[in-house]
């Protein structure tokens, strides 16, 4: 497996290398099986079959700095922590707590766009684990429905939130894409617009 | 389609196969039939074309804003 690893990582450092030199300044990840690795039953499902969950999290972490070395200085690289997403439907539950220390102080990355958007994403204490100089993207506002947050919702959960992390290492976000397949989830585009316009004001009113 | 496969299927050396997933998305519309692909490697993997640089080209000249890039992550291939 070291070489399909290696040969794997020579292949994203030549697609990021690409596009710094067309310009590119930010690049994101999409990460499932983190939150694979948070998830009970999926965990006893990886054992099962003779994997072991922490283990492949720590492979998963080395194959991601790999992937991103050599970027440039100037380049950001961040990852999404994705339970799933394909026509509003999801494949994993369960908090951060199991990854959290090793993924957040091990991935060589600048910010991690966590879900929090229900109970499937577990509390915010994970955070305490969120080292200086890296983000983290709070996903609040659900794209899997169109059931509208508040305003003074998020404010009092990133007031929740900031008891784990400081609060300007914080950020607010959608909880994951609006259609992360040809089919789209199962919300209107006024609703989509109404959430980003949510997050906007309320980014500016925490956050100046 | 899944975003993410329109970028794996582009790395020489993997390709898709429909297998059984144990665990199907819950609470959506669209599990009744939805099974999704996995990749196997086929050969020895290679970048041999540049997969986002056009779509990142397009969207920076729409935007003063930073323009972001979102690829799938490497343990997707694994």
């Amino acid at each position: 497996m070291d070489e399909f690893f290696a040969d794997l990582a020579a292949v994203y450092r030549d697609e990021i290398m690409a596009l710094a030199a067309a310009g590119c300044r930010y690049v994101q990840l999409d990460e499932v099986h983190f939150t694979f690795f948070c998830d009970p039953a999926l965990r006893e499902a990886l054992i099962a079959r003779g994997d072991d969950p922490d283990t492949l999290a720590k492979t998963y972490t080395r194959l991601i700095n790999e992937c991103i070395a050599g970027r440039p200085d100037d380049m950001a690289i961040t990852v999404h922590l994705c339970r799933g997403n394909y026509r509003s439907g999801w494949v994993a539950q369960g908090g951060y707590e199991p990854i959290a220390e090793q993924m957040f102080n091990e991935l060589e990355v600048d910010g991690f766009f966590l879900e929090y958007d229900d109970d499937r994403a577990g509390d915010f204490q994970p955070l305490r684990f969120l080292p200086p100089g890296k983000t983290a993207v709070l996903g609040m506002v659900t794209t899997k429905s169109g059931d509208m947050e508040t305003g003074d919702g998020l404010k009092r959960r990133l007031d929740e939130a900031a008891q784990f992390a400081p609060l300007d290492q914080l950020a607010l976000s959608p909880q994951c894409g609006f259609a992360s397949s040809t089919h789209g989830n199962e919300i209107s585009e006024d609703a989509q617009w109404a959430k980003l316009d949510l997050i906007v004001a309320t980014a500016r009113a925490v956050w100046g | 389609m899944l975003f993410n496969l329109d970028f794996l299927e582009k790395i020489v050396g993997l390709q898709q196969r429909k297998v059984a997933f144990d665990h199907a998305f819950q609470h959506g519309h669209g599990e009744d039939d939805y099974t999704p692909a996995v990749l196997e490697t086929v050969a020895p993997l290679r970048h041999a074309n540049d997969i986002t640089v056009d779509g990142y080209r397009f969207l920076a000249d729409t935007t003063d804003l930073t323009a972001k890039v979102t690829m799938p992550s490497p343990s997707f291939a694994h």
